[in-house]
């Protein structure tokens, strides 16, 4: 159990959230809501002037998003512990708020066992808190390095015909007319594949071709 | 050496005279001597003529001082009054071997032409044609009378020409004499012209037909029926039509179709000038004065021709000069609309006129040939005439590809405008409906979600009800949802390529694989681009989940230097089927890139899938 009362700052811009919120700590001894703000600009006037230990953010707001704001405050305010809570629930927020570095994720309509389990969760342990209904994300600790590997070798079946010809010798117009379609999308694609595979020539692309053994 | 140069011209000098003297005799003189590089000669330069009124006995007027030369040194000129017309002349073959010769009329509508041989103090007929005899009766089938002329070597003839003509009208021709094998030659190239004249023309006919059937507009029919009509005149006018419609015909009036065919396609010409120069539209008093005229000249001929034939005889002349006063005036009247029309239309003005030009300038000469002998009217065989209206169909065919081609112009512009505003109503559609969607979208989830997220904590603080709040719950998640599908709000959060990640998730199961990959693309997008390319891929996922078929999909994003590209590629059955290409569907699509002014590239292969590459400028 935390001896100190610990300080909560609210930074949602719907009042009533906040006013829900503020009922729920009012009768709890171990927080206290010092403040509430609706927008970053505030927020960080706020911070400044009371040192909170916790903030609840949520991610939609006027002006700069909470996503944003949690990448400013991460990097600057040791100590401070973070947990959004907002009415998004897709995989790709939960990975930016886990890349941000956030302590926990709470759904808008969690309960208040939720509220109260997650503000004591990230006191007691490291790892990273995920609400009631979130969407589980798995094994996230490798995402950026899967993400490179992948998009190295993926390669689409219309990109591999035009490769196929491309190889052959064939000009675009050649590929266009063999494969029925315009030259200018035999031109997109083959700037597609040249960019993805960062080649520069027709001859880069063969080298690559081989050595990954595309065929 | 003096001695010999001074014999040497005067040798010359004696040959000059000799031949001078010669020429004069053979000038004085009515015959013409045949000899082995003797191609052809024209009859005005040695012929005798004789105009009578009545038929006369020919053996009594043949040594009479009746015969003059003409007065005419070009062609042969028989003025008003006269019936009956006489040309005499001898022909001598200076070689030992027998020629065959060819005597050739140029004008074609001759009445009666009979040619004598003077046999002792008699002369024996040889041979009679001219527009009363049926065509077929024709001794060479030619288009001109053409009497064939045999002399047998070192003999001399004395030839007789009788012209029976019509009181009232002159008659105008040539009456050349010509070597059989030179005769030949030159009317298989006149023949060869001729060709090419009806090929324009039925070219011509052809596509006025084509522009009036597709375009629905009377001036093209009257422009068929001119060319029609011209050519048939034409045809008359060179003796065509006669040897190749009117063969056995004996019955047919051979002139009066003649005038027919001219004078019709001179109406419909007036006619077709002012559809052309839309008079009517802008000068309505011309266009009256022109039709009332054109209505006059048509009662005069009808009247000249059908039925004051006889009263009329002796005021032919008079009725002449009104008939070519009205057209002359009607001419002007044209040159005047001309005038008044290169203001508004300058290229289509410029043709007509050309054309025009050219069909004045033959008439001109024709007329002035007919009525008076006083120009030359024929090159190389062939009429002034013929030659005029070749140049002028050229150029009136000119001026109606032209007009289709303003048709088409003008049409290509409307529907440009028609296909721009179309786009324009899709585009404001779409606005309107990305609009409204981010409005409820951000009042179900600002607005509802919060009030029902604070209503289910203030609920589970006081009563731990576990039915209840799985209730909320599950509400809660129908609305978040449900604002989810409405407005992909969290692209202003993640970006594009994340929203689109939750997207591919979302929508991938057992049965469709989505893949999607993003390379190089830029951290800040445009807004409108990135939920404009989010819902071509939501609407694309959608088609593809209810149509394709397929088993995987590869969903990417690229990023170059100064555009971005998505592409979106399924394994799925394909389609080649016009009505999904302009479904709403597609459509939308379509309108969402060109609204960002990027290229949808779409192509689909029946059992191999579906590609859709689309490429956004960015910057």
């Amino acid at each position: 159990m935390p001896k100190t009362i610990k300080k909560i700052i609210i930074c949602e811009d719907h009042q009533i959230v906040i006013d829900g919120l503020r009922s729920i700590f009012k009768s709890n001894k171990r927080y206290d809501v010092v403040d509430y703000v609706r927008n970053a600009t505030d927020l960080i006037k706020s911070l400044k002037k009371y040192s909170p230990d916790i903030l609840i953010l949520d991610l939609n707001l006027p002006g700069k998003n909470g996503l944003e704001i949690l990448k400013d405050l991460k990097s600057n305010q040791e100590g401070l512990k973070i947990i959004i809570l907002t009415m998004y629930n897709t995989e790709s927020i939960i990975r930016e708020v886990i890349k941000g570095k956030a302590n926990g994720f709470l759904l808008k309509n969690c309960s208040t066992d939720d509220l109260m389990e997650a503000l004591n969760h990230i006191y007691k342990s490291e790892s990273f808190y995920l609400g009631e209904g979130v969407k589980k994300i798995s094994n996230h600790s490798n995402l950026e390095k899967e993400d490179n590997f992948y998009n190295k070798i993926k390669i689409t079946n219309r990109e591999k015909e035009i490769i196929f010809e491309l190889m052959q010798g064939l000009k675009v117009p050649q590929i266009a007319e063999k494969l029925i379609i315009s030259t200018f999308t035999v031109e997109t694609h083959k700037k597609n594949i040249f960019r993805k595979l960062g080649v520069k020539s027709s001859i880069d692309l063969l080298k690559f071709a081989n050595e990954n053994q595309l065929f | 050496m003096k001695i010999s140069y001074f014999n040497t011209i005067l040798q010359l000098v004696a040959i000059l005279i000799i031949y001078l003297a010669c020429s004069c005799c053979a000038a004085q003189n009515d015959t013409v001597y045949i000899t082995s590089k003797f191609e052809k000669a024209a009859l005005i330069d040695v012929g005798k003529i004789y105009s009578s009124n009545k038929n006369e006995n020919l053996s009594q007027i043949i040594n009479s001082k009746i015969w003059k030369k003409s007065n005419n040194k070009k062609h042969f000129y028989f003025g008003f009054n006269s019936k009956y017309e006489h040309i005499l002349f001898t022909l001598s073959n200076k070689e030992s071997l027998p020629r065959s010769l060819r005597l050739e009329f140029s004008n074609s509508h001759i009445n009666e032409i009979s040619t004598y041989v003077l046999k002792g103090n008699a002369f024996l007929m040889l041979n009679a044609s001219g527009i009363a005899y049926p065509f077929e009766s024709r001794l060479i089938s030619h288009r001109k009378f053409v009497f064939p002329l045999e002399i047998s070597g070192n003999e001399s003839r004395t030839f007789l020409i009788k012209i029976k003509k019509e009181i009232g009208h002159p008659l105008i021709t040539s009456i050349d004499l010509l070597d059989k094998v030179k005769f030949d030659q030159k009317s298989v190239a006149q023949y060869l012209i001729i060709g090419l004249y009806f090929g324009l023309s039925i070219l011509s006919i052809l596509f006025s037909l084509f522009a009036f059937y597709f375009l629905r507009n009377s001036s093209y029919l009257i422009y068929a029926l001119y060319v029609v009509f011209l050519g048939l005149f034409i045809s008359s006018y060179l003796g065509i039509f006669q040897q190749y419609f009117l063969g056995k015909d004996v019955l047919f009036n051979k002139y009066l179709h003649y005038v027919l065919f001219s004078e019709v396609s001179l109406l419909l010409f007036f006619i077709f000038s002012q559809k052309v120069l839309m008079v009517k539209e802008n000068l309505p008093r011309i266009s009256k004065a022109v039709h009332i005229l054109v209505l006059t000249l048509i009662l005069i001929r009808f009247s000249i021709h059908f039925i004051f034939q006889h009263i009329y005889l002796h005021f032919m002349p008079v009725i002449m000069k009104i008939w070519y006063g009205i057209i002359l005036l009607v001419c002007l009247l044209i040159v005047f609309e001309l005038i008044v029309f290169y203001k508004k239309n300058k290229k289509r003005t410029s043709f007509f006129a050309i054309a025009y030009l050219f069909m004045i300038t033959g008439t001109f000469i024709t007329v002035l040939y007919h009525s008076s002998g006083a120009v030359n009217s024929y090159i190389y065989g062939l009429p002034v005439i013929f030659y005029s209206s070749f140049l002028e169909i050229l150029f009136l065919t000119f001026t109606i590809v032209f007009m289709v081609k303003e048709i088409y112009d003008e049409r290509n512009v409307l529907s440009n405008q028609l296909a721009y505003q179309q786009q324009r109503f899709l585009t404001a559609f779409i606005d309107g409906q990305e609009k409204e969607r981010e409005r409820i979208g951000k009042e179900l989830h600002d607005n509802v979600g919060s009030r029902l997220g604070n209503f289910k904590r203030l609920f589970s603080k006081k009563y731990s009800n576990e039915k209840m709040n799985n209730v909320i719950d599950q509400i809660c998640n129908d609305v978040r949802e449900l604002s989810h599908q409405i407005t992909p709000s969290e692209i202003k959060l993640v970006g594009l390529p994340g929203a689109i990640i939750d997207l591919v998730t979302r929508n991938s199961d057992e049965q469709l694989t989505i893949e999607f990959n993003c390379y190089e693309f830029p951290e800040k997008v445009d807004e409108n681009i990135a939920s404009n390319l989010y819902r071509v891929v939501q609407e694309s996922l959608n088609n593809i989940i209810k149509h394709a078929e397929a088993n995987s999909v590869d969903v990417q994003l690229i990023g170059h230097k100064d555009y971005l590209t998505l592409s979106i590629e399924d394994d799925g059955k394909g389609f080649n089927n016009s009505k999904i290409l302009s479904g709403m569907g597609l459509q939308n699509m379509k309108s969402r890139v060109e609204q960002l002014k990027g290229n949808f590239l779409l192509d689909s292969t029946l059992n191999k899938g579906t590609s859709i590459l689309i490429t956004i400028p960015i910057n």
